[in-house]
């Protein structure tokens, strides 16, 4: 079984001292090119309230925000790395809800701001690796999502867990290009998804997400490829069936259903024995489970990792 | 027309050097992105992809329009194409892969995409070795533009090797595929017509 450090109470660092030290190592993470960023109104919008500060990936050393926020795959505001920074004002994240349904007893629809005064947030800095070989740190800010799948009470039918991002074009003018079958979906294994590394995170370096890395509310599996940690989710429903994820329709033969993130299973287009993780200069070796291994193994015990990449 | 063609040699020299500087710029000032070598293997390859094609737009522009001006630049459009692709093939190698020879032979040895943008290059080579017009009067005429049809198997290749590499097709692809597209019909329309071999100017 499992197990993570977790902090006492007495150990939840109050909010104002967070902040400071957040800032701070905001400050020498990213260097000079924050302070010209600021906190902009819309980030600050919504309070986060308390977050709990774990242990979890201290030795990690973040990526600098202006790379998480300027990089990134978000196919619903442009192909190209830089542009959901340009395009995501359009997304109205404020009101939000998501809702939960399929096989649960109480299925319901959740404001974001109940989520977030509800369930404890935690900060978790993780390995990101994307299925293109590119990889980042995250300070996330988030809940585990087995405390929300709890709350509404999975039936003992449920097997499968699947995701949904808003389907808007005029807010994500992506969605007007036939790239994908939009809405995009993920889906995991309900174990996955009960498992206590999966995340649903609402914020990252100490502060609400920002629209171009999935705000409001997005899920994070840190042991399997990025494309998995689906952004802007506004529906979850249990079910019986193994789901058919974004990628997975477009190129079966190119990104399966589990997308564990795995050094030995080859990939026809990027090399995935090792990775260049963004702001540093050569490669790293890739890590099996993307550094999660002894996490989550388990759940994959007797599998061929080959036949189920 | 010899001032005409040196005005434009003269052009295509600028035109050339141009991106290049422009890369050099924007990558010791840092404006390439996060990924900064990645954003230059793009930038090199699909100009060098693009010279390629340009290369091979300027007989059938010389036909069409009834001057000879466009081939005084073909020789140093291909040459321009090749510099590109040269240097494409040597950011990968160095930055990519940080010019380790292991990775980069097994990177070669399971990646089709790779494995065809490294034929296109080698196809090229010859080609970009008898350029000159010393070389040309010492092949011969007719075995020199035998041998210089390669260039549309290099162009066929590295269209194919530009869709590969994207994860969803889009523009670059679409727009270096109609060009060869037409480029094609032209010339199989034209070989029809004439019968092949005959030399084209």
């Amino acid at each position: 079984m499992y197990r993570y450090p977790r902090p006492p109470s007495s150990e939840i660092t109050p909010r104002h001292v967070f902040e400071q030290r957040r800032s701070l190592m905001k400050g020498m993470a990213a260097g000079m090119a924050l302070g010209s960023l600021g906190s902009s109104p819309a980030l600050m919008a919504r309070e986060l309230g308390s977050v709990t500060d774990t242990d979890f990936g201290q030795d990690l050393s973040p990526t600098p925000l202006e790379a998480i926020r300027g990089y990134s795959n978000f196919y619903e505001f442009g192909t190209a790395k830089e542009d959901p920074r340009q395009h995501a004002h359009q997304l109205r994240t404020d009101p939000w809800s998501v809702r939960v349904e399929g096989l649960v007893d109480k299925p319901g629809t959740f404001a974001l701001e109940d989520l977030i005064s509800r369930f404890q947030l935690e900060e978790r800095i993780y390995r990101l690796r994307c299925v293109e070989a590119w990889s980042m740190v995250i300070p996330w800010i988030g809940f585990e999502l087995r405390q929300l799948l709890k709350a509404v009470q999975p039936t003992s039918e449920a097997r499968f867990v699947v995701f949904e991002t808003l389907h808007d074009p005029e807010q994500m003018p992506g969605q007007k290009k036939d790239l994908l079958d939009w809405p995009y979906r993920e889906g995991l294994r309900l174990d996955e998804a009960m498992h206590p590394l999966t995340l649903m995170a609402v914020g990252l370096y100490g502060d609400t997400l920002p629209k171009e890395n999935g705000a409001p509310i997005r899920l994070v599996v840190p042991w399997k490829y990025g494309f998995k940690s689906i952004k802007s989710v506004v529906r979850i429903r249990l079910q019986k069936e193994q789901p058919t994820s974004s990628w997975q329709a477009v190129q079966p033969e190119e990104y399966g259903f589990y997308a564990n993130v795995n050094p030995n299973v080859k990939h026809p287009r990027w090399h995935q024995a090792t990775e260049r993780r963004v702001g540093e200069t050569g490669r790293r070796k890739t890590l099996m489970f993307n550094g999660y291994e002894s996490e989550v193994a388990d759940l994959y015990k007797g599998m061929d990792l080959e036949k189920h990449f | 027309m010899p001032q005409l063609t040196g005005i434009l040699r003269l052009t295509g020299l600028i035109a050339g050097t141009v991106p290049l500087v422009a890369l050099a710029w924007a990558w010791e000032s840092g404006q390439l992105g996060f990924m900064a070598s990645e954003a230059l293997i793009h930038w090199l390859g699909n100009l060098g992809l693009g010279a390629l094609l340009l290369t091979l737009t300027l007989s059938p522009l010389s036909r069409l329009t009834g001057s000879h001006l466009p081939l005084a630049l073909r020789r140093q459009a291909g040459l321009w194409a090749f510099v590109y692709l040269a240097l494409h093939a040597l950011a990968w190698s160095f930055l990519d892969m940080g010019g380790d020879a292991t990775l980069i032979r097994s990177e070669l040895a399971e990646q089709r995409h790779l494995q065809l943008g490294l034929l296109c290059l080698v196809l090229l080579m010859p080609l970009a070795l008898t350029s000159f017009r010393q070389a040309r009067e010492w092949m011969g005429l007719l075995h020199w533009l035998r041998l210089h049809r390669l260039v549309y198997a290099a162009a066929i290749g590295g269209v194919i090797h530009q869709a590969m590499v994207q994860k969803v097709l889009e523009w670059p692809t679409f727009l270096s595929a109609s060009v060869l597209a037409v480029l094609l019909v032209y010339r199989v329309a034209g070989a029809l017509r004439s019968r092949p071999g005959s030399p084209e100017t």
